[in-house]
């Protein structure tokens, strides 16, 4: 894939993503939380607490 | 995030702090892609305030009364770390003045409208705040005159052009 093609397939992803509802978005907010805490304690570094899951809610 | 923005609700309705509003990363979390952040940024004004020291006290001691410690220059409120921030003179507390309702699983909350956000960002500058300007960008088209016109008014056109334009 040229880079070209990979930021032109970044902002499709960004436009997908921001369409969302806000509680799905958090919902990828908590995982990236969970890698970037995960990736600074195998660094060795100070991590911060991901944030509490939000309550599933009955469809 | 609903826990804490009802106890947030709370605070608003016992008069502990004045009207407030979601900014930061969380607040554009309600425009765009989200971006890996760790706090709650909350604006609000402060009943009962004299003089130009801004006393947090009040707020804190209630908070600490419902079980919620403070940590650093957070309060912790349903595992989700707060700063509440009294909004300066000028651009955030037009921010604040025109934020709109908006709801977080059905709780009624209010958000910076996105194009102050992008103002904002413009205003405090730093390296992340360009990034996520661009990347905001790619995720949502701002109403560039409303844009344009809080650019104009305080002074930050030059910056805007300067950032979007990659210098």
């Amino acid at each position: 894939m040229t880079s070209k093609k990979i930021e032109q397939s970044k902002k499709e992803y960004r436009s997908v993503m921001a369409n969302k509802s806000v509680e799905e978005k958090y919902e990828t907010l908590l995982k990236l939380q969970k890698i970037t805490t995960a990736m600074a304690k195998k660094r060795g570094e100070p991590a911060q607490n991901p944030w509490p899951s939000a309550k599933p809610k009955a469809r | 995030m609903d826990k804490t923005l009802k106890i947030i609700n709370q605070l608003e309705a016992q008069g502990v702090i004045g009207r407030y509003a979601i900014g930061g990363a969380i607040a554009i979390m309600f425009y765009c892609e989200p971006t890996a952040t760790y706090d709650i940024d909350i604006f609000c004004y402060l009943p009962n305030q004299d003089g130009l020291l801004i006393n947090l006290g009040p707020l804190y001691g209630n908070l600490l009364a419902k079980g919620y410690p403070s940590e650093a220059e957070h309060i912790v409120i349903e595992g989700i770390p707060v700063q509440f921030l009294v909004p300066p003179p000028g651009l955030i507390q037009e921010a604040l003045d025109n934020a709109v309702e908006d709801t977080f699983e059905d709780v009624p909350t209010r958000v910076f409208q996105y194009e102050h956000l992008l103002a904002i960002m413009v205003q405090v500058g730093r390296d992340k705040d360009k990034i996520r300007i661009t990347t905001s960008l790619e995720s949502k088209e701002p109403d560039q005159a409303k844009l344009d016109d809080l650019l104009k008014r305080y002074d930050l056109m030059d910056k805007w052009l300067e950032i979007v334009s990659g210098d």
